[in-house]
């Protein structure tokens, strides 16, 4: 393949029915060796992405890590407000009033354990991204709607534009799409 | 449905060490009895209590499980049965603290009565007369609804009946109802006359989720146990015991949640009819089974609990259920002594020969009962 | 196990109309936001919250131009309607995001179709609710002073405050429920982008989405994402109102210092919330043809649930009427005296048959499954909640610890207006959001289907 044309494709992309079709196609694609392969789907389809090799998020981590930070910073806010930047006597209270700065210091651990969640969740998905190649194919439209695609990407070691239209076309797609870049 | 021969054998020998164990324990109580009566009943009052705390937990979890049909219940809906059905026995074995209400409870005392205006007050409720017929009633409706909720007429022990849910639903959600309501008065009757001058409204329902949460972390724990150890009793699989570890972990959550409440709200208010019970309970060396509460009640079981994988092993699942069943005869001994040494700790070697007495006993009834319904697999859960 | 066989073997009743498949279930969902006919009652219905909203406008310029003054406020009853339509909002702000969170977590299939509005009715709920502490600040201008920031006047807030609390519980709520709300509408989001062929909507939409390509990877990401969050949500929901229990109970008012207020508010909370989706669920699917999804499990297990907090708040009045006496404190006793036979008896009593009488009749399947039935009842238990706040507000206050400063309170048209002027903002958005987003989430709504559908093979994923 001449390396021109394989800069102007930006992958394979075939269409399918059913999420089964798909899960098929995916777990042969696995076996024939490629390794930068991607799964479209209307709707979270479990297996999918374990046979894509993905089992390891990171979004758990993330979120923990973000409510720890919630928690520290929240107790430590308002302690250093009450007893160090503004102390003042409240009914006699002591200043470090710690059963007080539980309720705080619940509501900051949630806030930031969900903003590390919803952030993270997109960072790591590369969200938002305006442009991506897929969507110059018109039928992609339907990967929002009812039908299961599955894109090869050229940076694959293994991609040839020809081989690998050939491969997906033996797995039984409604059709088969060069993506161009 | 029957037990294989070599777990038959291990359970009698188990119950056999359990009555006897309970028996020992009960004579050495006996001379208690005798050489010190005012000890022995505030005793043997947390004896009975923390019993009947898990018995009458289990007996909620049970409803709850008919109620809802939840799959998480499936597998230790045997053990939740043979914990709530001791609920009859519980109530005999009581009858001691008959003899001994004046040495527990202050309103009890005719004479202390005539020198308070307050009991005074309170004697249409708090008066030995009325508080044994509550104590009466109370036993006999739980111990109806025990037997009342696990009957089954048509199909067999083991099969999930469909026929019958119906019917159990109403049953188990009005038995909710008054599960709540008698188990409130029963906590208010039982514990919180114990400083009959302080009054909080959350504590009914603070007790009886610390009771909810300890029936059903004995009940996972021996379960964890038993299905490890035992021929011929069915292993869990991995995922009903991490729905039993999910809901474990919500329990906990939910009685901190209501004690913090308590906590917080008469400790911001610092009036003084209301802190004397945190002073009774956070002072003089209480406040170390505060600490230990704090830590072992909630942390550690909140953040073993948020594992999945942990919530995976019957092994490491059945040691954090065992930690929170420790906790609470911890949290039981926190909430009576101090009533009677206010500010200064001091245990009596009574207060944990009590509950080994009755719990020997107990123990022997939970064994016996499931021996005679074994918790074999039910027909018609899907695994 | 896969959750659909949970619901199989447990439920009869299904949880979506036969016949669906997933383009149908798309279709239907997205095509009264894209190509559908605007119905009239939809005209009808916005003009009304719409003109009721300019009220809200009047009131707020006339409030913030002469001043609180022109409440009903006084000296001993310093929190009037204000307070009391805050708690009454918060509270039905409490259901939508509890629904979506603890089902989710539950693994309850039948919260899919109710899951999206109710998140949305949460947030203008929160929204309306908002308003009322900022503008009872007197000057609300000054709102910002109640946030922890470095400011020249070397002030800070009172972390000892359960007012400073509620700044922190509210405002953290409204992030987390709309994060939460949010994140479910990007793969819808992406569904509106792909099916719209006007260029506008397609921008406005393909903005909103993201980039949303459903990738498999994003989509495990996605899921984990919004479980966790779920997860975070559940507590926070019960936090929220708790806190804004301690608004009351903190303080040493007799009437509003009781224990039990967290969990009793948290319950009625969530009975308000549950009336409020049904209020609302209720003429939506007779209007747009949603009975299909919205099914009567849904109605009656939305009815279920309002029984079990609904017993839950009758629990709580029990507890403080038994307490009141036991207690043996003369102030305590007083206060539930005067609110059975005091000047405000009339309230108390309505209340009472609102939210302990007419409730009991949810305990029977005839009424749960009869839909203008539990409509009424939905309606009656939004009312008997709005009362249950005004006693605990007034009748605590306006007779205190000193008889010289009693005082009776009685709300101003400026009270009122502003009250109805925030149901017309409530309207008003909840109109806005079912003409121009999805109110049934259709991603997971062809999830169920595909898992009702092939329940044999979706076993073999788990």
């Amino acid at each position: 393949m001449p390396m021109t044309e394989a800069a102007r494709i930006h992958g394979v992309l075939a269409e399918f029915d059913s999420p089964e079709a798909l899960l098929q196609a995916t777990r042969k694609a696995a076996s024939a060796g490629f390794t930068e392969v991607e799964a479209y789907t209307p709707y979270p389809v479990h297996g999918l992405a374990d046979s894509l090799g993905f089992t390891r998020t990171g979004i758990p981590a993330l979120v923990f890590t973000g409510g720890l930070i919630g928690c520290i910073s929240g107790y430590l806010l308002q302690y250093w407000v009450s007893v160090h930047a503004y102390p003042i006597n409240v009914g006699g209270r002591p200043l470090h009033s710690w059963p007080s700065f539980i309720p705080v210091t619940f509501e900051t651990t949630v806030l930031c354990a969900a903003l590390f969640a919803v952030l993270g969740m997109l960072g790591l998905n590369g969200l938002p991204m305006p442009y991506h190649p897929v969507f110059n194919i018109p039928q992609f439209e339907r990967a929002s709607q009812d039908r299961f695609f599955l894109y090869i990407l050229s940076r694959d070691e293994k991609f040839d534009l020809r081989e690998t239209r050939r491969f997906l076309e033996n797995l039984k797609p409604r059709e088969v799409f060069d993506v161009p870049e | 449905m029957s037990l294989p021969e070599s777990t038959r054998t291990r359970l009698n020998q188990m119950i056999a060490m359990a009555v006897t164990t309970g028996l020992a324990a009960g004579v050495i109580c006996l001379i208690g009895w005798i050489a010190d009566g005012t000890q022995f009943h505030r005793s043997y009052l947390i004896g009975i209590l923390f019993w009947t705390g898990l018995s009458l937990g289990a007996l909620g979890v049970l409803m709850l499980h008919y109620l809802v049909d939840g799959n998480w219940g499936h597998a230790v809906v045997r053990y939740l049965e043979a914990s709530a059905r001791l609920l009859p026995p519980l109530g005999l074995l009581a009858l001691p603290l008959g003899f001994g209400l004046q040495e527990i409870y202050v309103w009890a005392d005719p004479v202390r009565v005539l020198g308070d205006p307050l009991l005074q007050h309170k004697l249409p409720y708090l008066n030995p007369g009325s508080f044994v017929l509550r104590y009466a009633a109370y036993f006999v409706i739980w111990s109806t609804l025990a037997f009342a909720v696990g009957y089954r007429r048509g199909p067999g022990l083991n099969q999930v009946d469909p026929g019958g849910k119906e019917g159990r639903g109403a049953l188990c959600a009005i038995g909710l109802v008054v599960f709540v309501v008698t188990g409130t008065f029963a906590a208010i009757d039982w514990l919180m006359s114990l400083e009959p001058h302080w009054f909080s409204t959350i504590y009914g329902c603070m007790i009886l989720m610390g009771m909810v949460l300890a029936g059903f972390a004995f009940v996972v724990a021996a379960a964890c146990r038993m299905s490890r150890h035992l021929e011929g009793i069915p292993v869990i699989p991995a995922a009903a015991l991490n729905d039993l570890g999910s809901l474990l972990f919500a329990f906990v959550m939910i009685w901190a949640y209501l004690t913090f409440s308590q906590f917080l709200l008469i400790w911001s208010a610092n009036i003084v009819e209301e802190t004397t019970w945190y002073f009774a309970r956070l002072d003089g060396g209480w406040q170390t089974f505060g600490i230990l509460l704090a830590v072992f009640h909630f942390a550690v079981p909140f953040v073993l609990l948020l594992s999945r994988e942990l919530k995976r092993s019957a092994r490491r699942l059945g040691s954090v259920a065992s930690v929170l069943v420790t906790m609470h005869l911890v949290e039981l001994i926190w909430l009576v002594v101090p009533a009677f040494h206010a500010g200064h700790l001091r245990i009596h070697w009574l207060d944990l020969m009590a509950p080994l007495a009755v719990g020997g006993l107990w123990f022997a009834g939970f064994l016996w009962q499931l021996s005679s319904r074994p918790p074999t697999k039910l027909e018609g859960v899907p695994a | 196990m896969s959750p659909a066989e949970t619901s199989r073997a447990t439920e009869t009743v299904p949880v979506i109309g036969p016949g669906h498949s997933m383009s149908s279930v798309t279709n239907k969902i997205s095509s009264i936001v894209l190509t559908q006919k605007t119905p009239l009652s939809w005209y009808i219905g916005f003009a009304i919250a719409f003109g009721l909203m300019q009220l809200l406008l009047v009131s707020i310029v006339y409030l913030l131009v002469a001043g609180v003054g022109v409440w009903g406020l006084n000296v001993p009853v310093a929190w009037g309607l204000a307070i009391v339509n805050f708690v009454w909002w918060v509270g039905i702000g409490h259901a939508g995001t509890l629904i979506s969170a603890i089902l989710l977590l539950l693994r309850q299939q039948w919260r899919t179709s109710i899951n999206r509005f109710a998140e949305a009715m949460t947030l203008f709920a929160v929204a309306c609710a908002g308003l009322f502490p900022l503008l009872h600040l007197g000057r609300p201008q000054y709102f910002y002073w109640l946030m922890p920031y470095p400011s020249t006047m070397g002030v800070w807030p009172q972390f000892r405050s359960p007012l400073v609390w509620d700044v922190f519980a509210v405002s953290t709520y409204a992030t987390v429920s709309l994060l939460f709300w949010y994140v479910g509408l990007i793969p819808d989001m992406a569904t509106l982008r792909d099916r719209s062929r006007n260029r506008f909507a397609r921008a406005i939409y393909g903005i909103l989405a993201m980039g949303w390509r459903g990738s498999a990877r994003h989509w495990r990401r996605y899921e984990q994402a919004y479980l966790l969050l779920a997860g975070l949500a559940t507590p926070l929901v019960i936090s929220v109102h708790s806190v804004v229990s301690f608004d009351f109970a903190v303080s040493l008012l007799p009437g509003w210092h009781a224990t039990i207020f967290p969990p009793y508010f948290v319950a009625g909370a969530i009975f308000s919330g549950f009336a409020m989706v049904l209020t609302l669920a209720i003429p939506l699917r007779a209007v747009y043809g949603l009975q299909d999804f919205v099914t009567m499990r849904h109605i009656e297990n939305m009815a279920k649930i309002m029984l079990v907090s609904g017993l839950i708040v009758c629990y709580g009045y029990g507890m403080e009427a038994f307490t009141g006496w036991y207690g043996g404190h003369d102030l305590e006793m007083f206060v539930m005296s005067n609110r059975a036979f005091g000047p405000y008896a009339p309230y108390y009593w309505a209340l009472i048959f609102c939210n302990v009488g007419v409730t009991q009749l949810l305990w029977f399947k005839k009424i749960r499954t009869s839909v203008p039935i539990l409509f009424v009842v939905a309606l009656v238990a939004n009312v008997g909640m709005w009362l249950e706040r005004f006693i605990i507000v007034v009748t605590s206050l306006h007779r205190d610890f000193l008889p010289s400063s009693w005082d009776m309170y009685t709300p101003t048209f400026w009270d009122w207006s502003l009250y109805f002027g925030t149901i017309g903002l409530f309207f008003s958005l909840l109109f806005l959001f079912i003409r121009f987003l999805p109110m049934i989430s259709i991603f997971e709504m062809r999830e169920l289907l595909h898992d009702v559908e092939s329940e044999g093979t979706a076993d073999a994923h788990d």
